[in-house]
């Protein structure tokens, strides 16, 4: 179940202008539950994806932008942000670049469910791509693997 | 085992060094067990205290400290974070609960596969240690008021 709805999301966050509708209208309970959220957030902008009941707020808080995702209750279900590959915790580091010698890092992003922070790592070598989950204790999840078309 | 560890964490946060200026030259079990697990790490320097062994070194550019028992057993590793690098739960209740106070020091440690944050923050008459294990919220592990200079 949960790594459905990381799934779920992660396929949302990366390739989310393919399923916004464009019509941006958000009830008053998830503005609400927001701004209980995110107090103080500035420069706030909100998609919708109702295919699937998903809000996505981006916005600037203390200086950070993120990214957050809403249910139609108004319920937060993550919060993302790009973070440098220095931000990765030493385990996390440690466990990516034993795992994947033959890999770089392209992006980070920090992820947040509930009271749960996870990491997902885009890699690249000359032939794949990959998406991978990696958590607090080192332990990894591969999301997503493709191949690069040359 | 866990007492030990808190003592590393402890010497962390008071930044007392228990391991400088000593000569004895470098413990053969610590350094084994170092060079297995970081065969990657540069620029390795140790110092050796009663209790401990600390091994500072590098990897891609990074600083970064681990704590040996004489038997060659890895206590812990930690490094110094900018509160950028913090996960952004504990930036956010920094920001949000002590805003008014400065950060002096901080620290990412991680024993066996846990990892915890360690920041020591002021402000003109206390100074406070948070820590979190959990990467979601801090707990005050030490306060005190300043002395008077």
């Amino acid at each position: 179940m949960k790594k459905i709805f990381v799934s779920a999301l992660f396929a949302i966050a990366f390739s989310g202008a393919a399923f916004a509708t464009g019509n941006e209208t958000i009830s008053k309970q998830i503005r609400q539950s927001f701004e209980k959220e995110f107090a103080g957030a500035q420069y706030v902008n909100w998609e919708s994806f109702n295919e699937k009941d998903l809000y996505h707020a981006t916005f600037v808080l203390n200086n950070v932008r993120l990214n957050a995702y809403f249910d139609k209750e108004g319920q937060l279900l993550a919060t993302g942000r790009f973070v440098k590959q220095e931000s990765l915790p030493m385990l996390v580091s440690k466990a990516i670049t034993e795992k994947y010698k033959k890999q770089s890092v392209v992006e980070v992003i920090e992820f947040v469910t509930g009271n749960e922070t996870s990491y997902i790592v885009k890699l690249q070598d000359d032939e794949k791509q990959l998406y991978v989950q990696a958590y607090y204790d080192g332990s990894t999840a591969v999301l997503k693997k493709s191949k690069i078309n040359k | 085992m866990k007492k030990t560890i808190l003592s590393v964490a402890l010497l962390l946060v008071l930044g007392v060094s228990s391991f400088a200026n000593n000569n004895e030259g470098v413990n053969q079990k610590a350094s084994n067990s170092f060079s297995k697990e970081f065969n990657n790490a540069k620029d390795v320097k140790w110092d050796n205290g009663r209790e401990f062994s600390k091994v500072t070194f590098t990897i891609n550019g990074q600083v970064m400290f681990a704590y040996y028992t004489s038997n060659g057993e890895k206590l812990a590793m930690s490094r110094n974070i900018v509160s950028s690098q913090l996960p952004i739960n504990l930036l956010n209740d920094l920001k949000k609960d002590y805003n008014d106070f400065w950060i002096t020091d901080l620290f990412e440690m991680a024993t066996g596969n846990e990892t915890s944050y360690y920041v020591t923050i002021e402000n003109a008459d206390t100074r406070i240690v948070l820590k979190s294990s959990d990467a979601s919220s801090w707990e005050v592990y030490k306060k005190e008021r300043k002395e008077l200079e």
